[in-house]
C-alpha cells in the first residue's frame, strides 16, 4: 500500500515536472512572437506618420496600460490555476473604485482608503471561493453569477460618485514620474513580482500545477482547495488595485464604470499564451500583450480609423488566440 | 296567498332595479373630472428622467387646476410598466404623462382606451412628444463657447474636440453637431480640419482615453476647445489633456448640466446647457390645458417635430454656481404650478 502511494507520488511529480517545463518553453516563444507583433505595429505606424514617436504618444499608451495591465494579472492568476475565467472582475473593480471614491470624499487618510478598497476585492474573491471551492460550482457560471449579483447590488447602492479635481486621488492620476504615469509603476511592479513568483517560487509552481494537472498535483500532496482559494482572493485584491487606479482617472464614477474592461482583459490573457485549460502562461508575455493592446487604439487614430475598429480587431485577435490555444491543446493530447 | 307573494316579489324586483339605475344614470350624467396620470422612470438616485419616483410638479399643477392626479412608478421595468398601463386604464385617466420605453403593446393599450399620452424624451408614433430642442441646445452651447474662444484665443484653437455618444442616434447628431455649428457661427474661420469627432460614450471613462489618443495624433495642438453630447464627455477631454501634460489649455462647454453644479465643478468646464429635466411636466401643461378643455391638439410625435419643445438654457459655470440643485428646483417648481423651471431659473442674458 505504502509502495503504491509512493509510486503514485513519484508519477505525479514527474508529470508535474514535464508540465512545468513545457509551460516555460511555450511562454518564451509567446514573448518573442508578441514582441515582434508589437514592434511591427510601431514600425508601420511610424512609417505612416513619423510623429507617432512622441512623448504625447508615449503618454497615451502608458496611460492605456495602467488599468488593463493590472486587471490582466488578476485574470491570469485564475486562468493559470485552472479556474477558467473570472467573470466577476468588473465587480471587484467597481466595488473598490466606489469605496475609494466615497472614502476619499469623506476625508479618510489615503492609506486607509487603499487598504479598505483592496480588502473589498478580497471579499469578492471570498464569495467566489465559497461557490467554486466549497460548493464546487462551475467557475465560469459562479463568477458570472457573482458578477451579476454584485453589479445589481452596486446599482442599488449608488448611481454615481463625484470627485473634486483637487482630491489626492485625482491628483495621483495626473502625476508622471520619468514620463511614465505614477499609476503605471504598480502595474509594472506586480507584473515582475508575479513573473518571479511563478518562475522561481514553490507557491507559483504549485498554482501552475493545480491548473495544469490537478490529479497529479493532488497525488503529489498539493492541496487544491488551498491554492484555488488563494488564487480567487488574490485575483479579487489585484482587481481592487485596478479599481483605485480607475478612480484616479475619472472624477465621475458611475455604477456602470469598468463594464467594458472584460473583453480586452480576456484578449490580453489569451493572446499572451495563457491556456484556458490552465497550467501554462508567462506573466512577462502578459505585459507585452498589454503593451500591444494599449498601442493599438492610439495607432488606429494615427491611421484615421475610429474607435469602432478597436473592438473589431480585438474580437478578431481573441478568436485567433483562442483557436491557436485550442489547436495546441489538441496537439498535446494527441501525443 | 301565492298570488300576493308573487306580486310582492315583482314589486320588490322593480324597486331594486330602479334603485340601481338612478345612481348610475346620475353618475353618467355628471361632468367627468379631468384626471391626470403619470408614469415615472422610477429608480431613486438615477440622474435625469430615470430617477424620479414621484412628480411633485405634475401633482401640484393638477391640483392647481382642480384635476385629479394619479401616478405610478414604472421602475424602468417592462412588466411593471405594462401593469401600470392597465391601472391607468382602469382609473380612466384623461391624459397620461409617460416616461418609459414605448412599446407596441403599450401603444395599443392606450390607443384602445383612447387616452392621449405625452411622452418624454423617447418619441412614439401617436403619442405627443415632449423633448428638448436638441439642435438649439447644441447651437446655443456652441455659440457660448465660440464667444469664449473669440475673447481668449481670437477664435484660434488648435483643435475642437467633439465627444459624441453615437448610440443615442439623432439626439447626438443634433446636440453634438449643433455645438460645432454654434462655434462656427461665432468663429467661421476655424479650419474645418481642426474639428475632430470621436466616440466618447457619454462618459469620462470612455471619452478620456479616446481624447488622449486624438491628442497624441495631434502632438502640436495645445489650445483645445472641447464640446460634446454631455458634460461627462467634455470633462473626459479636459482630464485627458491634463494627464498628457500641463502645457495644455482646455476650454470646455458641456450639455445636460450634470457636472456644472455643486462643489466639484472642473474649472476648465466653462459652462453647460441645462434642460431642467426635473421640471419636464411643467412644460406639458400647455398641452394638457388644451386637452382638458376638450380640444384635440394636432398630433406631433417626432423628435424633429415635437408637440412641446423644452427650451435649453445655456449657463456659465459662474451662473450655475448660483442655482439650487435639481431636487431643490423640483420642490420649488411644485410650489409654482402655473410656471415652469426655465422661467424660474434660467439666468437672463
Amino acid at each position: 500500500m505504502k509502495l503504491s502511494k509512493i509510486s503514485n507520488s513519484v508519477d505525479g511529480a514527474s508529470h508535474l515536472s514535464n508540465l512545468l517545463t513545457k509551460a516555460g518553453s511555450r511562454g518564451e516563444s509567446n514573448i518573442f512572437i508578441l514582441i515582434v507583433i508589437w514592434t511591427l505595429l510601431i514600425i508601420v505606424s511610424v512609417l505612416h506618420r513619423s510623429d507617432f514617436l512622441s512623448s504625447t504618444t508615449f503618454g497615451a499608451i502608458t496611460y492605456n496600460m495602467c488599468i488593463l495591465g493590472v486587471l490582466v494579472i488578476a485574470q491570469a492568476l485564475v486562468v493559470i490555476s485552472g479556474g477558467l475565467l473570472d467573470l466577476s472582475l468588473p465587480v471587484s473593480l467597481l466595488l473598490s473604485a466606489y469605496l475609494a471614491a466615497t472614502l476619499t470624499n469623506r476625508g479618510l487618510p489615503p492609506i486607509l482608503v487603499v487598504v479598505i478598497s483592496i480588502l473589498s476585492g478580497a471579499l469578492v474573491g471570498l464569495c467566489n471561493v465559497f461557490f467554486i471551492v466549497k460548493l464546487k460550482l462551475n467557475p465560469l457560471i459562479a463568477t458570472l453569477a457573482v458578477g451579476f449579483v454584485g453589479s445589481g447590488i452596486l446599482t442599488l447602492v449608488f448611481q454615481r460618485v463625484l470627485l473634486s479635481y483637487k482630491s489626492w486621488i485625482i491628483k495621483l492620476g495626473l502625476i508622471r514620474f520619468f514620463e511614465f504615469p505614477l499609476t503605471w509603476y504598480p502595474m509594472a511592479l506586480m507584473t515582475i513580482l508575479t513573473f518571479l513568483i511563478f518562475r522561481y517560487t514553490r507557491i507559483g509552481r504549485r498554482i501552475t500545477a493545480v491548473g495544469g494537472n490537478p490529479v497529479a498535483a493532488k497525488i503529489s500532496g498539493i492541496s487544491l482547495q488551498k491554492y484555488r482559494s488563494m488564487v480567487f482572493v488574490m485575483s479579487g485584491m489585484v482587481s481592487a488595485i485596478a479599481g483605485i487606479v480607475l478612480t484616479s482617472f475619472t472624477s465621475e464614477l458611475r455604477n456602470t464604470s469598468g463594464a467594458l474592461q472584460l473583453l480586452p482583459v480576456i484578449t490580453a490573457v489569451v493572446l499572451s499564451g495563457f491556456s484556458l485549460a490552465g497550467g501554462s502562461g508567462n506573466f512577462l508575455a502578459l505585459f507585452i500583450a498589454v503593451g500591444f493592446l494599449s498601442t493599438l487604439p492610439t495607432a488606429l487614430v494615427f491611421f484615421g480609423l475610429g474607435s469602432f475598429w478597436e473592438a473589431f480587431i480585438q474580437g478578431i485577435l481573441l478568436i485567433l488566440a483562442v483557436s491557436i490555444d485550442s489547436y495546441k491543446l489538441i496537439k498535446l493530447k494527441g501525443r | 296567498m301565492k298570488n300576493k307573494k308573487q306580486l310582492g316579489f315583482k314589486v320588490f324586483s322593480l324597486l331594486t332595479v330602479f334603485a340601481l339605475i338612478i345612481p348610475v344614470t346620475h353618475a353618467t350624467a355628471a361632468p367627468k373630472k379631468f384626471k391626470l396620470c403619470a408614469g415615472l422612470g422610477g429608480i431613486p438616485g438615477l440622474v435625469g428622467l430615470l430617477g424620479p419616483t414621484t412628480d411633485g410638479i405634475a401633482k401640484a399643477g393638477a391640483k392647481a387646476r382642480g384635476w385629479d392626479y394619479y401616478e405610478r412608478n414604472n421602475k424602468l421595468d417592462a412588466a411593471t410598466t405594462m401593469k401600470n398601463a392597465d391601472l391607468f386604464i382602469q382609473q380612466k385617466c384623461s391624459a397620461i404623462l409617460f416616461f418609459a420605453g414605448p412599446t407596441d403593446a403599450l401603444a395599443a393599450k392606450f390607443a384602445a382606451a383612447k387616452i392621449p399620452v405625452i411622452t418624454y424624451d423617447l418619441p412614439r408614433k401617436g403619442w405627443y412628444f415632449l423633448g428638448i430642442d436638441n439642435s438649439q441646445a447644441g447651437y446655443e452651447g456652441g455659440k457660448a463657447l465660440g464667444n469664449i474662444l473669440k475673447t481668449q484665443w481670437n477664435c484660434q484653437p488648435d483643435l475642437v474636440l467633439n465627444s459624441h455618444g453615437y448610440a443615442v442616434g439623432i439626439v447626438d447628431a443634433m446636440r453634438s453637431g449643433g455645438m460645432s455649428d454654434g462655434i462656427k457661427a461665432v468663429c467661421p474661420d476655424i479650419d474645418p480640419k481642426k474639428f475632430k469627432d470621436f466616440e466618447g460614450g457619454g462618459s469620462i471613462e470612455v471619452s478620456s482615453p479616446a481624447a488622449r489618443d486624438i491628442l497624441a495624433a495631434n502632438p502640436t495642438a495645445k489650445k483645445i476647445a472641447a464640446v460634446g453630447l454631455n458634460d461627462a464627455g467634455v470633462v473626459g477631454v479636459i482630464q485627458a489633456a491634463r494627464q498628457l501634460g500641463s502645457d495644455y489649455k482646455v476650454l470646455g462647454w458641456g450639455q445636460d448640466g450634470n457636472l456644472i453644479t455643486g462643489d466639484k465643478v472642473d474649472p476648465d468646464l466653462k459652462g453647460s446647457v441645462l434642460y431642467f429635466l426635473e421640471g419636464y411636466s411643467s412644460y406639458a401643461f400647455s398641452l394638457l390645458d388644451e386637452i382638458a378643455a376638450g380640444k384635440k391638439p394636432a398630433m406631433r410625435d417626432a423628435a424633429t417635430n415635437p408637440a412641446v419643445l423644452v427650451k435649453p438654457c445655456p449657463v456659465t459655470a459662474a451662473q450655475a454656481a448660483t442655482l439650487p440643485l435639481a431636487e431643490a428646483r423640483a420642490v420649488a417648481g411644485a410650489g409654482k404650478p402655473k410656471s415652469n423651471l426655465y422661467d424660474m431659473y434660467c439666468p437672463k442674458k
